[in-house]
């Protein structure tokens, strides 16, 4: 549901900017500076990650489907890279070691910071998985959200640490080993650096005249 | 029980100002208290580094199911990245992940890759200006647009159409992506080796990168 509503987003976008396409026409270049290696370009090893991504996710973010540029779309250049990178993905939605609902609040946070539009296929799974909208809009808008239950306030610590500090203090960290133990460590900061890694290919692919969605940046 | 007693240490480290900052957070996993999957984990990774693992990658097997993915994005950047075979070369690959470390003051990577970017013909005047924060003097041309390319996407989250221009056509789909690639592997190694306090390989060496601001 939610990616479709980033595909609604991404949609809208390109017929404010007048793009209309056919339903099968692969996406222009003027939102995507690089779109997914044409059929007829594609290696055996390409093929091949794809089949096994296909397998493994087939309602998934088919690369390009939604018009924009995504992690897929960068990375089929390199079609080494793409069965590792979907397996890391996929521990998050298989057994990650922290709620859903922390996890997407990570990559909300995350998201945040690098205004990236993954956003907007996270906002509402984070709410249905237990956060309340005033923390989500807060993190929407860069304030610290308020009245946050202890397991929120500890990974938005952490996250927000990691990400201005580029460190996370003795009294942070001890906090959240306490919670969640090393493997929840791990995993909030496997998490957030998996995210800087999408929203990094992602905003790169992003011409400078493309607004990529709701986020606004910083400062206003 | 580790954790108990770990966050015990640690908080009363803090109370009496010992320097707890200083020790290494995610170190080795005794063999006696490993999982089956981390022994499993610990197996496959030694198939391919034959040492086993080390370092930071001790941290990655606490959630044994990444660590093999990883080992898989690290091997491609060591076997394919650092060599003719990639779009941008072994010199820049190196020249690349060197910003990447600066940008998070992270020593450990900074110390892998700053002797074979020289080696691989980066002039220490460049690496030199990078670790002082300056823009690097007298770079050749390949050089300067993969610097923009890389700062750009570091410090402004995204790349301007000039740049993205420029290196689209001096180093193609591949070379853009390569870059893209070092960008976001290298800031999440940067991450985790920032929070799991990754020491120095030689612990008597003296930290190469200075913090901002000086």
């Amino acid at each position: 549901m939610c990616r479709g509503v980033s595909g609604l987003v991404l949609m809208l976008v390109m017929a404010a900017v007048g793009m209309v396409h056919a339903q099968d026409a692969p996406p222009s270049n003027s939102q995507n500076r690089l779109p997914f290696v044409a059929e007829d370009r594609m290696t055996p090893a390409l093929r091949e990650a794809l089949a096994e991504y296909q397998k493994v996710r087939p309602d998934g973010l088919a690369p390009g489907r939604s018009g924009g540029p995504s992690l897929w779309t960068v990375y089929s250049h390199l079609p080494d890279i793409l069965t590792p990178l979907r397996q890391l993905h996929e521990q998050l939605h298989v057994n990650p070691r922290l709620s859903q609902k922390l996890i997407h609040f990570i990559i909300l946070i995350t998201g945040r910071h690098w205004t990236n539009d993954i956003w907007t296929a996270h906002d509402e799974d984070g709410i249905r998985e237990g956060l309340s909208r005033e923390t989500v809009k807060a993190i929407e808008e860069g304030r610290h959200p308020p009245q946050m239950p202890e397991d929120e306030e500890i990974i938005y610590a952490f996250c927000h640490e990691l990400l201005t500090n580029k460190r996370v203090s003795d009294a942070t960290y001890a906090r959240a080993l306490s919670k969640f133990g090393e493997e929840g460590v791990v995993q909030t900061t496997v998490t957030v650096g998996l995210y800087t890694y999408m929203s990094l290919a992602v905003n790169m692919a992003y011409p400078e005249s493309a607004k990529p969605g709701r986020l606004k940046s910083f400062p206003q | 029980m580790k954790t108990v007693s770990f966050a015990v240490v640690v908080t009363l480290a803090v109370l009496f100002g010992a320097p707890a900052s200083a020790q290494e957070r995610l170190g080795p996993i005794p063999p006696g208290q490993m999982t089956e999957a981390q022994k499993q984990a610990v197996a496959d990774f030694t198939k391919v580094r034959k040492n086993g693992p080390f370092g930071f990658w001790w941290g990655y097997l606490r959630v044994p199911e990444v660590t093999i993915p990883f080992l898989e994005i690290q091997t491609y950047v060591h076997d394919v990245l650092e060599s003719p075979n990639s779009a941008i070369g072994e010199k820049l690959t190196h020249f690349a992940i060197l910003m990447v470390a600066r940008q998070w003051t992270q020593q450990v990577i900074w110390s892998l890759h700053e002797a074979n970017a020289i080696k691989s013909g980066l002039k220490p005047e460049i690496v030199g200006a990078l670790a002082a924060g300056r823009r690097p003097p007298s770079m050749s041309d390949d050089e300067e647009i993969l610097y923009d390319f890389c700062i750009e996407l570091q410090q402004n989250q995204s790349v301007s159409d000039g740049t993205y221009a420029r290196m689209l056509s001096r180093f193609g789909e591949k070379g853009v992506a390569e870059a893209t690639l070092l960008q976001g592997e290298y800031t999440l190694m940067s991450m985790f080796m920032n929070v799991a306090r990754t020491p120095l390989t030689d612990p008597k060496a003296k930290p190469p990168l200075s913090a901002f601001p000086r």
